[in-house]
């Protein structure tokens, strides 16, 4: 037996178009008709609990006369198929450098070399298998590697002691790994090399009893192997509907659709996944699913880390299903803004992570996620004119008063983008408020913008109510749209966000605690229902907005104590239920002067509630029905709640961004 | 009544049995029944022998709901070698078994959190593809970080 190797040209442009989608090729065997030059394709799939096999036509390929000599069809062998590309020989390809080799196997002095037997199987780095049957070794197994073109040993499956002497053995791939199908009088049995190269790894996969019954079929198990991939295929996928393929059964059915066909090989339009080996470990395949569901409970600073790891991970985290995904599962916390000894506030967001459990809460501070707003936007505005409005989803929206200047930011991607002047009120000196809110029904970013019209108010009367306006901006559009004048009178400074809505405590003597909100979605001002009016209640001096759990919630500021009210269905009147009531909060004067400015901020299972007065958080505590301070907060200026995402400012407004300095 | 017994195969064809109403805990296995009656053997071939006794364990628990929470995270805490727990993820992933998928992967990032680069690659057997360029490139964008 003699061998030469020859090497194929590169098949070029043909190849990269395929590799660019690698794995989206299907798996799939060609079959050659019985009498024709007619190859037939059929695609496989394999899922989880189901394959399914299926005749395609439109890859079938007629050998008739296609080719330049002109032979009789019947006459050509197909000899392999690697990338799509079929030869009339045995193939292979180096799948390392991509390079194609024809192998051709001749006939020469037939003492020299142990004989040939069986099929030869193309597997990982494009190795030739094949069996050797010399009398005195039969199963042993060689190779020949493509790369260093040479003919070596390999191991192969134990002898099992007192096994029946045995008929023939074939090799084949099953499940991208190397497997040999033994045939004894009565059984077959097929061995799986789980680890490429391992003689350790040899391991029985099956035993198959009587399988083939007439005579004549016993004369074709020489060959076997052949259709072996497709059989064990099936018969390992053990799909419940196709019982008679299932192991539990033991037995073999043809299939239908190869009848009349004779199989020749594995064939892929692309380089085919399935041919390489699995290594020793679940995690290297370990599903996507998995990984990304690892990775999204990873805190914001590792997953940064975790960008390093590997491009797979890059592209992973870059995926909109991962940030989804990781934002439902980011912690809930709050942005504090920094206060100096002197007062004075500086540009430092500080990240306060909340720990919400069923019996205990914590509250942290979490360095890695502050925010720098020193210097980090396009303007430069001393720090302590900046003013964070609002953060909804990560993204945070910064005004500085003094110019009139709106951006939105994420710091966790170094992301912002600058909103368009506005042309009304254009000095900015009449604004009086910006508000941030997304949508929810249509997940689009707005901002608020509500100013004075009348501004500067001359002569100034006290009490003179301010005409206000309101405009919106939709982020990734390019203008603001006015919605005219505002209906109501603010009697809250702030408005609470929640359900895509905006709400505010109105202003009216006559009418003292109604609520009225703005819909981000019709872009409308509305009334909203308010707690109930107790008979006999005390005038009470002021009352504020907040959310408690989820729910909308007012805390009513009384002469001599609090009451916080819930709306625990949201939008419905019956449902406003008076949660709580604290006597005598405050002892100081100047703490009632402050209690203006109180409002509740979030709540917890184990019933705590913080609570904001003048920036300053407190903490109620349930079991002493009072008032405790943080040491945690000293020198912080509370601002909005805040939960870190990996959301893109790119994905919303490709023009306006760019990247945050430093 | 006596009750209806289902045998689950892994990987290295073991079998092992389980009672009907406890192996629906699992969706994929709750899906099968309510198609054919998984009468006969339901094979799992993703899963190795060692992982469903540890799935077969976890289906087979006996806690009072409230307590459920706790024994989950206990029953991770127990296996906490990376390989196992990974392997446990898939297979709940396969099984859909929410909580026990959940645990062990919250287990594994609360393991992993604190790693080095090169411990992650080390734990999770990944290769590193990255060139130090690239590596530094972003390390640069994201100097916060670091």
């Amino acid at each position: 037996m003699q061998v030469c190797v020859q090497e194929v040209a590169s098949p070029g442009q043909r190849l990269v178009l395929y590799k660019s989608s690698p794995l989206r090729s299907p798996a799939g065997y060609m079959a050659q008709a019985c009498n024709s030059g007619i190859l037939k394709w059929v695609e496989i799939e394999d899922g989880l609990d189901h394959h399914s096999i299926q005749h395609e036509p439109v890859m079938n390929f007629d050998m008739d006369g296609c080719l330049a000599a002109p032979i009789s069809s019947t006459s050509m062998i197909p000899g392999g198929s690697v990338n799509g590309l079929i030869c009339i020989s045995q193939r292979g390809a180096k799948l390392t450098d991509g390079e194609y080799k024809v192998l051709r196997l001749f006939q020469g002095d037939l003492s020299s070399h142990p004989h040939i037997s069986g099929r030869p199987s193309l597997l990982d780095e494009a190795e030739v298998y094949t069996l050797v049957a010399p009398e005195d070794a039969a199963g042993s197994i060689f190779t020949f590697d493509l790369d260093k073109e040479t003919f070596q040993l390999f191991p192969s499956p134990p002898t099992e002691p007192g096994a029946m002497p045995k008929n023939r053995g074939n090799l084949g791939v099953l499940k991208g790994c190397l497997c040999k199908l033994d045939i004894y009088a009565f059984q077959l049995k097929i061995w799986v090399m789980k680890q490429y190269g391992i003689k350790e790894s040899w391991y029985k996969e099956l035993v198959i009893t009587q399988p083939i019954c007439d005579p004549q079929d016993w004369a074709m198990k020489k060959i076997m192997s052949v259709s072996l991939v497709v059989k064990a295929w099936a018969l390992h996928s053990g799909e419940p509907k196709f019982k008679p393929w299932g192991t539990h059964s033991g037995g073999i059915v043809e299939l239908e659709i190869f009848s009349n066909f004779l199989l020749f090989g594995l064939y892929s339009k692309s380089i085919c996944q399935k041919i390489m080996p699995p290594i020793n470990s679940a995690v290297e395949n370990l599903p996507l699913d998995v990984t990304v569901d690892i990775l999204s409970r990873l805190p914001v600073k590792t997953i940064i880390h975790c960008k390093c790891v590997c491009k797979k991970w890059h592209n992973l985290v870059n995926d909109s299903y991962f940030i989804n995904l990781h934002f439902s599962r980011s912690p809930s916390g709050f942005m504090a803004h920094h206060v100096t000894l002197d007062g004075s506030i500086s540009g430092m967001l500080k990240w306060v992570e909340i720990g919400d459990g069923l019996d205990r809460h914590s509250l942290r501070h979490e360095p890695a996620i502050n925010f720098d707003l020193n210097g980090c936007l396009a303007a430069q505005v001393p720090s302590n004119e900046s003013i964070p409005v609002g953060s909804i989803n990560g993204l945070i929206c910064i005004w500085h008063p003094g110019v009139d200047n709106v951006y939105v930011c994420n710091p966790i991607t170094r992301e912002y983008l600058t909103l368009p002047r506005s042309q009304n009120n254009e000095d900015g000196c009449g604004v009086i408020d910006y508000k941030f809110g997304v949508n929810s029904l249509t997940g689009e970013y707005k901002v608020l913008r509500i100013f004075r019209v009348d501004f500067p108010p001359y002569p100034y009367v006290s009490g003179r109510p301010s005409l206000l306006e309101a405009e919106v901006y939709t982020l990734g559009t390019s203008q603001w749209r006015s919605l005219g004048q505002v209906p109501y009178r603010f009697g809250g400074f702030r408005g609470t966000f929640l359900n895509s809505y905006f709400h505010w405590e109105i202003y009216h003597e006559d009418a003292p605690g109604s609520i009225f909100t703005f819909d981000l979605d019709k872009e409308t001002f509305q009334l909203f229902p308010s707690p109930p009016t107790e008979p006999g209640a005390m005038q009470k001096s002021t009352g504020n907005l907040g959310v408690l759990k989820g729910c909308l919630c007012r805390l009513d500021i009384y002469a001599f104590d609090l009451e916080i009210w819930v709306m625990k269905q949201y939008g419905i009147k019956e449902s406003w239920h008076k949660e709580l009531v604290i006597a005598h909060p405050f002892c100081a004067p100047q703490d009632w002067e402050m209690k203006k400015f109180m409002y509740v901020f979030e709540g917890f299972q184990d019933g705590t509630i913080l609570v904001v007065v003048g920036g300053k958080m407190l903490e109620y505590l349930p079991e002493i029905n009072f008032f405790e301070d943080f040491s945690l907060l000293n020198n912080c200026f509370v601002r909005m709640t805040h939960r870190p995402s990996f959301i893109k400012l790119k994905d919303i407004d490709s023009e306006r961004v760019h990247a945050i300095k430093r | 009544m006596s009750k209806k017994t289902l045998t689950l195969m892994s990987k290295d064809k073991q079998l092992f049995n389980i009672e009907e109403h406890l192996a629906v805990q699992s969706v994929t296995i709750r899906n099968m029944v309510k198609e054919d009656g998984a009468s006969s053997v339901i094979p799992l071939p993703r899963v190795d022998s060692e992982t469903l006794a540890l799935v077969i364990e976890y289906l087979n628990r006996q806690q009072a709901p409230e307590e459920d929470e706790d024994y989950v995270k206990k029953f991770v805490d127990e296996r906490g070698e990376i390989p196992t727990l990974l392997e446990l993820a898939q297979a709940a992933l396969d099984l859909d078994i929410k909580k026990l998928m959940d645990a062990a992967c919250m287990k594994v990032a609360d393991l992993i959190k604190d790693f080095t680069l090169e411990e992650v690659r080390e734990a999770l057997r990944i290769e590193n593809d990255r060139t130090p360029e690239e590596e530094k490139a972003i390390r640069d964008e994201f100097q916060w970080a670091f």
